[in-house]
């Protein structure tokens, strides 16, 4: 019954995050100053005629009020539309559902490989002093890189210099897409530099969180007290390691569900092809269709990922279970 | 637990993976029988009637009545054998005979007429506006034009190409009566719509990979063999390529064949000796529109011509192009290349600037324009105009890094005039904004002098509606001259137009050319030799939306395989065969490599935790 309340409760929660999200994600780009149909007909060389403006304010329904545009948008996004890019001349859903993959393909392993070898070895860190020693500074260092900076460096010395990996592309330039075993094999050595340059800088700023926290438990009450009874090291670790978690699997589903918002950098460096720099454009250039579009599927995505985890957490925690049924 | 782990690392790696797998047929490109190209926009839409993002579309798919060389001015007869005004108010095209759609149906004067009206149905062209009253087909290969009252023959003129705006692509009647036009602008021409994408050219539409790259398939059956000789690659491959950088290393590596990215080319050439540009001397690339420096000539004391005649005599392209953007040395007078070759002698261009003209870097004169306005300095030396200090706002792009440079120079040469100016950078969108509502005092643009006439260039500048007139000059006279100058086909009474217009712009100095502003372009002689340069402008490779029949197609359809002799095809077919083995050798055993590192992270603490026990 408590658990019931506790799920109702979120419900509503998020489901008036979720239109306040959105109904700012669609008023924001429309605040900014410029005509986004200017923009799109200048980028191409062209002074336009004003007959030319009229007709693709027309064609992007700007020519109506900005009340009924609002309300276009919600009808049309019920109705699973997400409207039309102005930048790129295509269905939103169409460029998300063709770039979004190969952002997941690249950070959905390295975000949850990063945050289980972080947290292992944050974990060690945290009891070892000796090991400590040596790893921190190694942490520090891989957590202060630039995402790019790292990256580039791994296209320099490994792509260019080496020329061990390719370091251009998701694939061969001579291929396209598709279940054959050249494809497979073209696209996964084209993964790892753009990968490892992801996980690795991850790793260091996982391991930090863990350390400090697997530090912070191993002096709390509890373990003192396990430590009074005789317990082994390993059955105090074992407690301040659920305990230590905690954040970390918060920080987990945050990451997550930015996910879907894409590497800017990795993709610029690597010249990957992903969401996160068609948003960028987007942005430069007032396309308020596909801002619209990409924002709401990140809005989405983090709502889920936080709800995923209150969920979880009434499950993992226990405080935090027994704080909503109870009050 | 370690197990469970390890089992669902695998399964995350291989589910991101195979999620992505969208069932094709794989394919091979031989690396010498395929141009390699790059935009850094993604391919995602094939519209031809708007233009998307797909390099020949326009051009090599879809073929226009007439291709417009941009680095000449001449328009070459494509589909249309000839196009003429056979009455006042009546064009005649007659079309090329033998002319096919890539579906093997002839391509006749119906589908010109199907394809002038289909452009107004969608509302992307208003012919009623140029007075065009009739489009009528004669016969089989002859349509005719019929215009009421006296047409706008400079106008039509560029109606012949396509462009923005302007202009159609010729498109078959048999294929497009069955769709609506109103629902053209928001097809992508993709997927399941890429079956109407037949077009009369050299090239198919063959796979795009959204966002991606598109592939171009020769079309063997073209008409224009015959004409024009057979394209030598068989498949264009663009490819999406964001950043200069990435661009550059691909060049040096011979995987882009030709691409319109900013790159140091003579330190590509340094690790390539393949790479070649339009010149081999500064700036390399070829040199096309200058960019204007506009003045808002509404707004005192811009509104003063002998003032905006001291700013045009302070400043200096030379010291421009040296320290700032790469550029060319502009004339006085707005045309870019290909107009100044065409026109400078017909309209005895020196003698115009050396009678009207400001001269640039001519500071002293300057001063003494400025002080005869009794623009006294002030006493920290800037100039005063009714008792206030002058503070001129420059507007510019806050993206574009050669005009924020150019912008610095020029604040730096009107301080030695004593004018002060500031640098306000804007979006894009944002800046086009301030320009049409005339809140700035001076902006840069090259909208108006990227035309491809004469007419066209000094109508977008000049005239009271013109569409790169942001400095909204008006000068009755100007206008008097477009209005005649709209109503003539007679070339020596187009060059008299002209040197009117110019005399006008050059005392009235409505706005001033402070460099000429490049295309960037390089190409790569390995695979695909021939390529336009400024000894052989055939044509010009532009990579934007809508520019395919302004020379680009031109340029495609110009190249040759490198070494036609058997030797040397021996050659490339061998670096061909060696290079996808030598890739996928790599990769292969590199795969191990990276997976590897990994593990060996992961075990290091295993190991040192057991040393421990």
């Amino acid at each position: 019954m408590g658990f019931r309340r506790y799920m109702v409760r979120k419900v509503v929660v998020y489901g008036i995050t979720f239109v306040f999200a959105v109904t700012l994600n669609w008023l924001l780009p429309r605040l900014m100053p410029g005509n986004p149909i200017e923009a799109m007909v200048s980028r191409s060389g062209g002074a336009a005629s004003s007959q030319l403006i009229k007709f693709y304010e027309e064609v992007y329904g700007l020519n109506q009020p900005m009340w009924k545009q609002f309300l276009n948008f919600w009808v049309n996004l019920f109705h699973g539309d997400l409207g039309y890019s102005m930048l790129y001349n295509a269905p939103v859903s169409s460029i998300i559902k063709h770039a979004l993959p190969y952002d997941i393909a690249i950070l959905l392993p390295a975000i949850v490989l990063s945050w289980l070898v972080g947290n292992w070895l944050g974990a060690i860190a945290g009891k070892n002093k000796k090991y400590d020693r040596y790893t921190m500074p190694l942490f520090y260092f891989l957590a202060s890189m630039p995402y790019f900076w790292f990256a580039m460096i791994l296209v320099y010395v490994v792509g260019v210099k080496l020329g061990w990996l390719p370091y251009s592309g998701a694939y061969a330039p001579d291929l396209v897409p598709s279940l054959s075993w050249t494809f497979i094999k073209s696209f996964l050595s084209h993964w790892i530099l753009p990968f490892l340059s992801l996980f690795i800088v991850m790793i260091g700023s996982w391991a930090i969180g863990m350390r400090n926290m697997i530090i912070y438990e191993l002096e709390a009450d509890y373990v003192r007290y396990l430590e009074a009874l005789g317990a082994s090291e390993k059955l105090m670790t074992k407690h301040a390691y659920r305990n230590a978690i905690l954040p970390q699997v918060t920080g987990l589903a945050l990451q997550l569900g930015m996910m879907v918002a894409g590497a800017i950098a990795t993709e610029i460096v690597f010249n990957y092809p992903g969401i996160g720099v068609l948003i960028m454009n987007a942005a430069l250039n007032q396309d308020y269709f596909l801002l619209q579009g990409a924002f709401l599927i990140v809005v989405i995505s983090v709502l889920a990922a936080n709800f995923l985890i209150d969920i979880v957490y009434a499950f993992i925690d226990p405080r935090v279970r027994a704080s909503y049924t109870e009050g | 637990m370690k197990r469970y782990l390890a089992v669902a690392l695998v399964a995350v790696v291989l589910g991101s993976l195979f999620g992505l797998a969208s069932v094709s047929a794989a394919s091979e490109f031989p690396r010498n029988e395929t141009l390699y190209t790059a935009n850094s926009a993604p391919p995602t839409n094939a519209n031809p009637f708007q233009g998307g993002n797909i390099i020949g579309l326009d051009g090599l798919i879809f073929e226009p009545l007439f291709m417009l060389n941009f680095m000449t001015g001449q328009l070459k007869p494509w589909l249309a054998e000839s196009g003429k005004w056979v009455e006042p108010n009546v064009f005649e095209v007659v079309l090329r005979p033998g002319l096919t759609w890539q579906d093997g149906k002839p391509l006749t004067a119906e589908d010109v007429k199907f394809s002038f009206e289909y452009y107004q149905e969608i509302g992307l062209r208003n012919w009623s506006k140029l007075g065009l009253k009739e489009i009528k087909v004669v016969n089989n290969r002859t349509v005719d034009f019929i215009f009421s009252g006296t047409p706008n023959y400079q106008l039509w003129k560029l109606q012949l190409f396509y462009g923005w705006g302007q202009g159609v692509l010729i498109i078959p009647e048999h294929i497009f009566k069955n769709i609506d036009p109103k629902e053209i602008p928001k097809m992508t021409f993709l997927g399941d719509e890429q079956k109407y994408l037949v077009g009369s050219g050299p090239y198919k539409l063959y796979e795009v990979v959204q966002g991606q790259k598109s592939i171009l398939i020769r079309n063997d059956n073209w008409w224009g063999i015959k004409y024009f000789g057979k394209p030598a690659p068989k498949y264009i491959i663009q490819l999406y390529v964001k950043d200069n950088a990435q661009a550059a290393n691909m060049f040096i590596k011979g995987d882009l064949d030709v691409g319109t990215y900013y790159i140091d080319i003579v330190k590509a050439k340094e690790e390539n000796p393949y790479l070649v540009s339009w010149l081999d001397k500064p700036p390399y690339f070829p040199p096309v529109a200058p960019v204007l420096l506009y003045f808002n000539t509404k707004k005192p004391p811009m509104d003063n011509p002998q003032f905006r005649r001291a700013i045009a005599m302070a400043i200096n392209p030379k010291q421009i192009i040296t320290n700032g953007p790469i550029g060319g040395m502009p004339s006085e007078i707005p045309f870019g290349t290909g107009l100044l070759s065409k026109w400078a002698d017909k309209i005895d261009l020196q003698g115009l600037i050396k009678e009207y003209g400001w001269q640039y870097g001519n500071v002293e004169e300057a001063n003494k324009i400025l002080d005869q306005l009794g623009m006294k300095r002030d006493s920290n030396g800037w100039r005063t105009y009714n008792g206030k200090e002058i503070v001129l706002h420059l507007v510019t792009c806050a993206g574009c890094s050669d005009w924020i440079s150019t912008a610095e120079i020029i604040q730096n040469q009107l301080k030695a005039i004593g004018i002060k100016v500031v640098i306000d950078k804007y979006d894009w969108g944002a800046m086009m904004d301030k320009y049409h509502k005339g809140d700035f005092d001076l902006g840069l643009h090259w909208a108006g002098t990227f035309q491809p006439t004469a007419y066209a260039v000094y109508n977008a500048l000049l005239s009271k509606d013109g569409v790169a007139n942001f400095g909204n000059f008006t000068d009755p006279q100007a206008q008097q001259i477009l209005d005649e100058f709209a109503k003539t086909t007679d070339p020596n009474k187009e060059a008299q137009y002209i040197k009117q217009l110019s005399e006008i712009w050059l005392k009235e100095v409505p706005a001033v050319p402070v460099y000429m502003a490049t295309l960037f372009y390089e190409a790569n002689t390995k695979y695909w030799t021939g390529w336009p340069n400024a000894q052989n402008p055939y044509g010009v490779p532009i990579f934007w939306a809508k520019y395919g029949t302004w020379g680009t197609a031109l340029a495609l359809l110009g190249v040759k395989p490198a070494g036609s002799s058997t030797t040397s095809t021996a050659q490339t077919a061998a670096t061909s065969t060696s290079s996808p083995t030598s890739t996928t050798s790599t990769s292969s055993g590199k795969s191990i490599c990276g997976p590897a590192a990994i593990v060996g992270l992961a075990v290091i603490p295993l190991l040192l935790r057991r040393r421990r026990k």
